[in-house]
């Protein structure tokens, strides 16, 4: 009962801390809203670049043109073959016929050529599988597979994985070097957003010093004295990232046309990631920044309690 | 009541604030510790309330031995005692019955029965047509007397007083001295520390004068010898 009535009165004392002290509120929620919609910020900008890399990756794969009288079973044989391989995700097969209209079509524009390919009696295009592999990284590795599997000797005409290795490689190099730096300056910026937060604390907390000295000389134990700071900067936190959750809604809205044209065809949309991922989002924020503020707390008010 | 039994404190460079003081103190007795500034006084309070330790020998107060006491034995400890500081120390953002409410908040005591003892306790002191004001909305002999109900509120045994009519004017001097008075006819153990020479004369109750951090004097109905 006794600890009931005292949980009670460490929150009436927190709630009281923050109505008897707007100004210092204000600021201070001002200032973890603005350290948790920074960090919500740079959460969302490094989705944003993995997602432009895996937008960028999903465009290269390796293409498979078989001789013309390679018949229909035997490659759909090896479209199995090459599906069940743990490291391809995705083969699609691509008929002669679709081929010759895919042709067409690019080269519509072209009178020549568009001739000549009506001269012809008959396709002379082959059937084509594009292989998809589950990372780039993984390519060779696919390649070597094929080499490897004697049955598939003499069956395909030309693969065009050559042309685009190099593509491939700087772009996994790219996405590598991007991943570093952006880990790098991620590491910088929690850091400097955390220390602004955890001194926003520390003001709040030297503010009450003389209280806190007060408190203990009237018979206060040491956990009655930090129980309201805690409540109070876990309130700040949670209106804070309650806040920042809000906000970075129709922020990310208004960003929608802009990483649309970015992706292309590739669909991603931010309000929709953002959507699907605020209660994880806001939960981490909320839980990683209410354990720092209890820490910052406790730090601040140590030496306050030595009396 | 209080037992100090050869205490002396040595503080960082080797000063010596209190040497080999030897003090009983019985219940209910009322009792100023006189002396000049630096003498020791807020020293010997300061060991009383476990504020600080002594270097050598013992403290007792009632049947417990504080000597040596622990850190999470200090709050009760500050419980059984009232402390009159001569800077008032109250809460700023707390109103006169927040304050006084405090003491008993901190151990725990129903709410039904701090909102029956607080106004009653602001009567005595004469405040209770000032409980919802701010600290800072009263005078100084106002917050003295909060200062008072509020090391009065929870029945303590043992009220101390460091310089409580140092920041006072003579009338309000005179009313918090009366209030103590009162308190100790009551039967509550006082003990003040004050240079105030009028007073102590005018209390006519036990005195206790401390020089260079020693008992020069113990007269059961002293005078400020000064």
């Amino acid at each position: 009962m006794k600890l009931i009535v005292s949980l009670w009165r460490i929150l009436k004392f927190a709630l009281q801390n923050i109505s008897r002290n707007l100004w210092l509120a204000f600021t201070t929620l001002t200032i973890i809203t603005l350290s948790l919609f920074s960090l919500s910020s740079l959460y969302m900008l490094n989705t944003l670049t993995n997602e432009a890399i895996q937008a960028v990756k999903s465009k290269v794969d390796i293409s498979l043109y078989f001789k013309p009288e390679v018949s229909r079973e035997q490659i759909l044989k090896i479209e199995q073959d090459l599906t069940a391989f743990e490291k391809v995700k995705d083969v699609t097969y691509v008929s002669k016929e679709e081929s010759l209209e895919k042709l067409r079509d690019r080269f519509k524009g072209d009178v020549s050529i568009i001739e000549s390919l009506s001269e012809l009696e008959s396709n002379p295009l082959g059937d084509t599988l594009m292989v998809t592999a589950k990372d780039t990284g993984d390519y060779p590795d696919i390649l070597d597979y094929i080499d490897s599997q004697k049955k598939y000797a003499g069956l395909i005409q030309y693969r065009n994985y050559e042309d685009s290795a190099h593509v491939i490689e700087r772009i996994t190099d790219l996405a590598r070097k991007i991943k570093k730096a952006a880990l790098f300056i991620s590491i910088i910026f929690v850091v400097i957003v955390m220390s602004v937060l955890m001194n926003s604390l520390r003001v709040a907390i030297y503010s009450h010093r003389e209280e806190m000295g007060i408190m203990r000389l009237v018979g206060a134990t040491n956990w009655f004295i930090r129980g309201p700071f805690w409540v109070e900067s876990i309130l700040y936190v949670l209106i804070s990232s309650i806040l920042t959750a809000l906000i970075l809604f129709p922020i990310m809205t208004s960003l929608d046309p802009q990483v649309a044209l970015l992706f292309g065809s590739y669909h991603f949309r931010l309000s929709e990631f953002y959507s699907a991922h605020v209660i994880s989002l806001w939960l981490k924020l909320f839980i990683g920044t209410s354990v720092l503020s209890v820490i910052a707390t406790s730090m601040a008010m140590r030496r306050y309690l030595r009396v | 009541m209080v037992i100090c039994k050869k205490i002396s404190k040595v503080y960082n460079g080797g000063f010596h604030a209190l040497k080999d003081i030897n003090i009983e103190i019985e219940p209910g007795e009322f009792v100023s510790i006189v002396g000049q500034s630096g003498t020791g006084k807020t020293t010997l309070i300061k060991l009383i309330i476990a504020e600080e330790r002594p270097s050598h020998g013992s403290i007792t107060i009632g049947d417990w031995d504080i000597t040596d006491i622990e850190q999470y034995e200090i709050p009760v400890l500050r419980r059984q005692i009232g402390v009159v500081f001569q800077d008032f120390k109250l809460l700023p953002r707390k109103t006169v019955f927040e304050n006084v409410a405090f003491a008993l908040e901190v151990a725990g005591e129903r709410q039904d029965k701090i909102n029956t003892i607080v106004p009653q306790v602001l009567k005595i002191v004469g405040l209770d047509h000032r409980m919802d004001h701010f600290p800072t909305q009263l005078s100084g002999g106002e917050q003295q007397r909060v200062v008072v109900a509020r090391a009065l509120v929870h029945r303590p045994k043992l009220i101390v007083a460091d310089e409580p009519t140092g920041n006072l004017d003579s009338i309000n001097t005179r009313d918090t001295i009366d209030l103590l008075r009162k308190i100790n006819d009551l039967g509550t153990t006082v003990l003040l520390v004050t240079h105030n020479r009028e007073v102590v004369n005018a209390l006519k109750k036990r005195v206790i004068t401390l020089e260079h951090g020693t008992v020069i004097s113990d007269q059961k109905k002293g005078r400020y010898l000064l």
